[in-house]
Parts: C-alpha cells; structure tokens; sequence
C-alpha cells in the first residue's frame, strides 16, 4: 500500500506528464495544502517508488542552471497506476458516509 | 539563459557537502542539480538573498530529520550491544568480574593517586591573582640552617621599604606566626594553636571571606583580631561576636573585630585567629616598618613581570641598604604562592610541605597501575577469545562487517569500564577517609567531580576503554568464519606473540613496585635504627615556653632527679635531633677570611648523660668545675676537625657574638640533623636559663605510665601559660621522617595493588590457557601422561614470562631507586637479596597460581573434553 506522501509524489508525477523531474515536482507539490515540503523529503518517496516498479526514469541533459548536473525524467508505470487506483478505491470506502459526521 | 555564478563558491561548496551527506546516495549529483536549478531560479526573480535563505533552510530543515534519525539508529544499536554485552558478563561471571574487579582497583587507584596530587597543588591556588603573589624569601648562600641555607621570611621592613621604591610592587602584607596561647573568656581558657599576625590589608590581599565586620578595620588598630567562624561559635555560640574580648596567656586583651569563613584546609596560612600586625609592634616595641624582627613577606605584582628579572632588579638596591646576615651578603629570591607548598628545602616554612618530586613519583605509579589493569583486561579478553570465535563466526557469516564488529566489541569495554569506573568510585569514596589518615592531609571527595581531576578521571575512563578494547576488538574481528565453525583452534604460532609481551609487561611493573617498595621500606628502617649516636628511648619531653617556669629551672631539675625511676634530668634549647641554630665559629686567632658555620646549642651539665653522648677527650661540663660557670663549650670531632686545631681544650671561643667559654671535652660525632646530610661542625655551651626550651626526663624502663603521670602531676603545679603536654622523644624523633613514611606507606599500598592486579590477571589467564587446552589435556592423559607432566608444560611457558620479565624489571627499579637514596647521605646499601626476594615472590605467586588451574585441568575427566570430537 502507498504511503501518503508516495501516493502525493505519484499524482504529481502523473499530473505532470512529459516534464516530471525534481524540481517542477517540487514545484507542483507545494500547491498541494497541508505538508511544507522541502526539496529533501522528495527523494527518499522517489527512490522507494521506483524501487516498488510505480516509476521508471531515465536521464535528461546537464543544463548550466544545474552547474552542469543532470535531470532525472520519472514517468508513471501502469503498476503505478494500479497502486494509485487501489489507494482512491480505499479512499473512498474509508470515507464513505462520513461527510456529514465529520463537518458537524 | 544567464550562466549565473554563486557569489560565495565556499559556503556552496559546504552545503553541497551536507547535502551529499543528507540525501540517499543514489540521487548523488542530480540531487544537487536540483537545489542549484531552484537557487538560480530564485536568484534571477528575487535575488540572491532571497535565495541563499531558500537554500541554507531546505538544508537545516532537511538536516533536522536527519540528525534525529540517525541518533535514533545509533540508540538502538546501542541497547543492543548493551544487551550483548550483558549476556557475556553473565555467561562468563567469574572473568567478567576478574576484569572489572582489576579494573576499578586501578581506576580507583589513580583517581586516589590523583585526588591527591591535584589537593597538593591546589595549596593557595584559589586566591585572586595568585599568580602575581610572591614570597620574599632569602637566600644566604653558605649560611645554614637546619642543613638549610634558604629561610621563608624576610625582616619586618623589607617589604614596605621595597614598595616604596619599586613600583612594580603593587601591594604587600607581612604575616607572622604565633604560638600556642592559652585563650580565656569568661573564666573559662582553651589552649588554642592557629594564631597568626597579618597586616591590616590581609583579607584584601588574599581571599579569605570576611563575614563581618569592616575589611578596612579588622586589623588596623593594635590588639585587634578576627577569629573564625568555627571559633565563634564555640567560644560565642549564636552571639555576634564583635566587640567581645578574649585574653591572651592571662595578660593580653584582644578585641574581635570580625568573623571570618572558616579556612579551607589547603592553604598554608591555616589559622583561626587572625591578629593585627599593629599588635606585635605594640608587644614588643619592635619598629615594623625596621631591620629587627621578621617576617612572612607576600608581595603582589604588576601583571607580566617576569620575577626572575624582579629579582636582579632589587638585588642592588638590597646588597646596599639592608643588613647583612652573619656578615656575608643575602639576598631575595621570588616564589609564586602556589608553589610554596611544594619545596622542601627552605627553611622556617609557615606551614608542612611536600617534595614535588615525589608527586611526581606517585602520578607516574597511578599511571603504571592503570597500564597494568588495561594489559590485564585485554589479555583476559583477547584470550578469552577462544570461546566467543563461533560468535564472531556466525556474524560473519549473517553479514556483520568487520567495523560493526569491532564496534560492538569497543562497545563492550567501554560498558565494562564503565561498570569498572562505577564501581571504582565506589571504592574510592569508601577509602578516602582511611587514606585522608593514612596521609595525613584532608582531601576532600567532591575533588573528584571538580575541574583538574574530574577531566583527569573522565581522560582515564575513556583512555583505558579505548586502549584495552581496541586491541580485543581488532583481533577478535579478524577470525574468519571458515576456520572457526569448523570449532578448529587457530593456534598462534608465532614465537613472540603480543600476549606474551602484555603479560610480561605486567609482571614488570609489579615487580618494579614491589623491589621500590622494598628498598625504600628498608632505607626507612635503616635510618631509624641507625646509630644516630645518642638514646633516644624512655625520654619525655616538654616544652618550656613560659619565663616563670624558666626561673625555677633548677628547682624542677633538682626535684625530678630525686625521684625514683628517673635518671636523669635536663634542659636544653636543641633536642639532639635537631640542633637548627648556627653561628659563626669563632677563636682568637682565627684568620680573618675564614668563615665556619657551626651549629650551636645551649645545655646544663646533665645533657650528654642523658642522651648518652659519648666524649673522645676531656670532659663533660661539670658541677666539680667551678670554673665552668664562667663559660664552658663542647664541641664534636667535626668542629675540631673543620677549624683545624690540633688542641682543642683550652680554646676560648665565642658563641652569638656574646657568650665566651673555654672548649673542655670532644664529643664523638652524632646526627644532630636528618640523615639526609652528613655530620657538620657543633659547639654547645654551657647555659640553663637563656633560650631554654625544652625540659627532657629520662626514666627507667618499668612503670612507665605510673611515672609519667607522677611526674606530670608534679610539674603541673607550676604556673604555666602553655599547655603542660609532653611528648616521647622517639616519637619526635619519628616525626621528622614523617615526609618519607608517607611516601613509604603509599609505595606499599601500590606495589600491592599492583601484585593484586597482576595475579588477578594471571589467574584469568592462566585458566583460559588450560581452557583452550582442554582437549589436548584429555587426549595426553588418555594417552598416559602423568598429572604433572602437564602441569610442568603449562608451568614451563609462564615461568618463562615471568623470568624475562624479571630480567627486565631488576635494571630498571634499581636506576630509580638509586636516584631516590641519592638523597639521603646515608644509605641502607642496596643489596641484591631484595631484587630475589621481589623476583622470586612474583615467580611463586604465578607458579601457585598456574598450579592451581592447570591441576584442575588435570584432573578432569578426559571424556569431556572429547566428547564432541
């Protein structure tokens, strides 16, 4: 089972398509309300899930900004998929019928 | 895009660092990208301030977690080890407690050892600036006094006439010391010691607390004083004393003028009655700003003056203005208040003193009995090792790395020292108060938290963990699986194995403690039993300190000798132990230039009997003489000898420029100093009433508890402003050794400790030995060997150790100890039977002890040591 902050870093990459690499996932999950993230406490969930087979990456080019270090792609995998659908399926059934309790 | 160049390459440089140390390493250098790729961004759109502060705090946020975990980590793996380290303790009781047991004796030891060294060093070290605190002391270069040619004090004017010249001197105070007085209030009189004269700055000079009264007047006025607060509550009760009058010796009133904190044992000024200096001047008409009277001159520096170059500074204004001793130049020399406590060679000292040099002896011991508890944990450890291999095995084969094992076995002597150190506090606080006696100082516990030894203490826990853990924990690491779960003993072959060399350093040390001992307990005895050329047994002694008692001198004489089962009776101003006044010899026709100190003493006629002085010609002074009256000298065979007279009878000499005699008997020489030095020239004259000090007795051997008391009661009903207290001559004689005695007893108690140690160490040892051959015991005896051959097998390696470690020890031990006698010129020769005696000692102790477990091994039955072939 997904983690929080995996099943977060998961959507985002697959919010973000073609141009998921750390820093425009940085970027994108600070929007998301709750958790400060800082660039550090993405990296482990990244490397855990592309351990588990939810992510593949590939390299990308060195750019200047990056003082000549390289950009690392990550792209969903359809294992991905599933363990993002499985969560949402949990989700809901956990939470089913709970809305009126909770907002009282 | 803009190529935007960080402006502080450095710090970047670190964070990378940190980041490379905090982030999983397998992002590596994309991770970093990352950051500069943000960092650039910021920069461009908010500048580089804003930036810096986006990356440092991702880095501390990041960092925060990180430390948290990893101590986390280290937390458990430490209850770990912990646990382990347990359950070796318990599956092996009776090592684990030879261990730790060895280990806190030694621990306990030094930190004892060093409790006292730092309480000696710490004499007057907590006064406020008591590095720029001096003692005038003078220097008399050829003039001695009590074998002695540097004296404590200075004359009274000394230091005020220097102030005023030098401006170096910032500030000074003059201290004498008083005698025992008999203190009454009330009615109701104590005899009191600890009274000192100081001039008014005393409290201001150094720090000692007033609790009331005005620091600016306490010790102004004549016949002022400030006593104690213990003293006040014992004379006052909750009363201020302030205001309140106590008499002196039934004729001086002194008013207090406030309290002060009790002082703190560890200073040599150690009194409990402060008394203006004004006092003495009033006393005795004496000018204190003059050239008659002295005192304990304490000066006060500016900041960075060398005192070496004070010194010569003030030497020609003194060699001009102030007056010479005994017609030869003295001068000043500088001493730093904190190291007067540690000199035995001046004279007149305020209060007792060490000899450096033998701390230093006893920090060097304190630091061989820890080697030789840290040899003895890692050799029980190392050999212990024979049962722990399949352990090691078995982690190696789970995956352990060799750092983890070696941590894990650190980690297990740092929990065995620290179980050792607990319990070596322990010991230590039980044995404080027998060794404060033992020594004869009063060194309090809480040094051992404090600053100079708690580091001490705390460098020693952890240096003895590091050093005997680190050679276990690399050795036992290094068995490789293989070999080891096959249970296949890996012999060490090689000749010269470490073990060897560890335990034969043990025993060296423990046979150098005991040979020092040895020597130095015989040195002791032989000075006491030495022929010191007089009697000292079944003589009383009592001090005359009071005129009235002076005036009936002859009376007492007379009435004591009368009385059955005394011998004799006699008044004196030097015991024969120590004759510390000296003069100048002197007899007409001596050549100018030359100058002969000679030690000079008064005596009435029953002096040489009484202490059985033997004479070599002429005779003792005698009543028979009339003439001697007039003036009457004995001199010793050294006198003669120095001045060079071939006739010495008849010789009028002169003595304290004023008391003329003629010589009329040679006395053979005696030791009228320590054995320390030899025999110098002496002269006593004939006198019964002028600095007579000492009133001696000698009785016969029976009864003698009923005689003195008889006597005492006799002498008591004469008036007397000192406390009517005798002493035996022997014991006063004993006294003066008082220094080497310590120094003697605190030798042996280590020599022991470290036998204790050693054998500890050798028992443990010895039983691993025979442990790891239990299988070849069984197969020999099933084969048919007799008890003993084995034991002489097992015996045969050991012995050998022990031999070379006495060949190593005997050299050593007797290049020290002939250091030590160097002192001493008399010297108990040192004879080869104590190196056999300490060599043969140790041999038998290890012999007794392989014995012991090599015939249990022995004795055991064959069948269990193969059953698991």
């Amino acid at each position: 089972m997904l983690t929080r902050p995996e099943e977060l870093i998961l959507l985002t990459v697959l919010k973000l398509k073609e141009d998921a690499y750390c820093v425009p996932i940085y970027d994108e999950i600070q929007k998301m309300p709750g958790k400060d993230w800082t660039l550090g406490s993405i990296y482990p969930p990244l490397y855990r899930l592309e351990q588990k087979g939810f992510l593949t990456s590939e390299m990308g080019e060195p750019t200047a900004e990056r003082g000549g270090k390289r950009k690392r792609f990550y792209r969903i995998t359809p294992k991905g998929l599933e363990a993002l659908q499985e969560i949402k399926r949990l989700h809901e059934a956990s939470w089913n019928g709970m809305n009126d309790l909770v907002f009282e | 895009m803009k190529f935007i160049r960080s402006t502080n390459p450095s710090s970047f440089r670190i964070g990378n660092q940190l980041l490379n140390l905090i982030l999983p390493s397998f992002f590596g250098g994309t991770a970093i990208g990352d950051y500069q790729e943000i960092f650039h961004r910021i920069a461009e759109t908010e500048g580089r301030i804003r930036a810096n502060r986006w990356y440092w705090s991702q880095i501390v946020r990041s960092l925060i977690p990180f430390i948290i975990n990893s101590i986390q980590w280290r937390v458990i793996m430490l209850k770990n080890n912990l646990r382990i380290a347990l359950r070796v303790i318990k599956n092996h009781r009776g090592f684990s407690f030879i261990n730790i047991f060895g280990l806190s004796v030694g621990l306990a030891a030094f930190l004892i050892i060093f409790m006292y060294v730092g309480y000696e060093l710490s004499f007057d070290r907590f006064h406020a600036n008591h590095e720029q605190i001096y003692r005038l002391s003078t220097h008399m270069p050829g003039h001695y006094h009590s074998g002695k040619d540097r004296m404590a004090f200075s004359r009274l004017g000394t230091a005020s006439a220097l102030h005023k010249i030098f401006p170096e001197i910032k500030d000074y105070v003059r201290i004498r010391s008083g005698r025992r007085s008999k203190i009454t209030l009330d009615g109701q009189s104590f005899f009191e010691a600890g009274i000192i004269y100081a001039d008014h700055n005393f409290f201001n000079f150094f720090s000692f607390n007033l609790l009331s009264g005005e620091i600016a007047d306490v010790l102004s006025a004549p016949y002022s004083m400030v006593i104690s607060q213990e003293m006040s509550e014992k004379y006052f009760g909750t009363a201020n004393p302030v205001g309140r009058v106590l008499r002196f010796n039934d004729e001086t009133d002194m008013t207090i003028r406030g309290v002060m904190e009790n002082m703190p044992k560890n200073t040599q000024f150690k009194s409990d009655f402060v008394v203006s200096l004004t006092t003495y001047g009033a006393m005795t008409n004496i000018d204190l700003d003059g050239w008659r009277g002295s005192a304990y001159s304490f000066i006060r520096l500016d900041n960075d003056i060398d005192p070496k170059s004070f010194e010569n500074k003030i030497r020609p204004y003194t060699d001009e203005h102030m007056p010479s001793h005994g017609g030869s130049k003295s001068y000043f020399f500088l001493q730093k208040l904190g190291s007067i406590h540690l000199r035995t060679d001046i004279d007149a000292e305020m209060a007792a003193v060490t000899d450096a040099r033998t701390l230093t002896i006893f920090g060097t011991v304190a630091v061989l009995i820890l080697l030789v508890a840290s040899i003895n944990y890692m050799n029980l450890t190392t050999a212990r090792s024979a049962m722990r291999m399949k352990e090691v095995g078995i982690r190696k084969v789970i995956g352990a790395r060799k750092s983890q094992l070696r941590r894990q076995f650190l980690g297990e002597t740092f929990f065995m020292t620290l179980l050792a150190f607990l319990l070596a506090i322990i010991i230590v606080t039980l044995a404080l108060p027998p060794f404060n006696q033992f020594v004869d100082r009063a060194i309090p516990l809480q040094s051992l938290v404090t600053f100079p030894i708690g580091f001490w203490a705390l460098a020693a826990f952890l240096g003895v963990s590091f050093l005997s853990g680190i050679y276990p924990a690399l050795y036992l690491s290094r068995f490789q699986p293989g070999e080891v779960l096959q249970s296949r003993m890996l012999r060490v072959t090689r000749r010269f194995n470490l073990r060897a060399v560890l335990v034969i350093l043990q025993f060296a040390v423990s046979i150098i403690l005991l040979v020092c001992t040895l020597v130095v307990r015989g040195q002791l005895h032989f000075i006491q039993d030495y022929k010191v050329g007089y009697n000292k047994d079944q003589i009383l002694v009592y001090s005359i300190g009071d005129n009235r008692v002076r005036d009936k001198l002859d009376i007492i004489k007379n009435d004591l000798a009368q009385m059955p089962n005394v011998q004799y009776a006699s008044s004196t101003m030097h015991l024969p132990n120590s004759i510390r006044s000296s003069s100048n010899l002197e007899w007409p026709g001596k050549p100018e230039e030359v100058e002969i100190q000679v030690y000079t003493a008064f005596a009435d006629y029953d002096y040489v009997d009484l202490f059985g002085l033997e004479l070599v010609e002429g005779r003792n002074f005698s009543r028979n003489f009339p003439v001697d009256k007039e003036g009457a000298f004995l001199v010793n065979e050294t006198a003669v000898r120095v001045a060079g007279w071939d006739q010495a009878i008849g010789k009028e000499l002169t003595a304290f420029g004023d008391k003329k005699g003629k010589v009329v008997g040679i006395l053979k020489d005696f030791h009228f100093h320590s054995l320390h030095r030899p025999v110098e020239p002496l002269q006593i004259y004939l006198e019964s009433k002028q600095w007579i000090y000492y009133l001696t007795i000698k009785i016969d051997g029976q009864n003698i508890p009923e005689n003195t008391k008889q006597i005492h009661s006799y002498l008591s009903q004469y008036p007397n402003n000192q406390p009517l207290e005798y002493e035996f001559f022997d014991d006063i004689f004993d006294r003066a050794y008082r220094n080497e005695m310590r120094f003697e007893r605190i030798v042996t108690i280590f020599a022991a400790l470290a036998i204790l140690i050693a054998g500890l160490g050798l028992l443990g040892l010895a039983s691993f030995m025979v442990a790891r051959r239990k299988k070849e015991i069984g197969i020999r005896k099933v084969m048919g060997s007799s008890e003993g051959q084995m034991v002489w097998s097992l015996l045969r390696s050991f012995l050998q150790w022990v031999v070379i470690a006495n060949a190593l020890a005997w050299p050593f031990s007797w290049w020290i100890m002939r250091r030590w006698l160097a002192d001493f010129s008399f010297q108990a020769p040192l004879r080869i039977e104590l190196f056999i005696l300490a060599g043969l000692s140790t041999l038998v102790i290890a012999a007794a002890l392989i014995c012991y477990q090599a015939i249990r091994a022995a004795r055991a039955n064959p069948v269990d040591a193969l059953r698991y072939e």
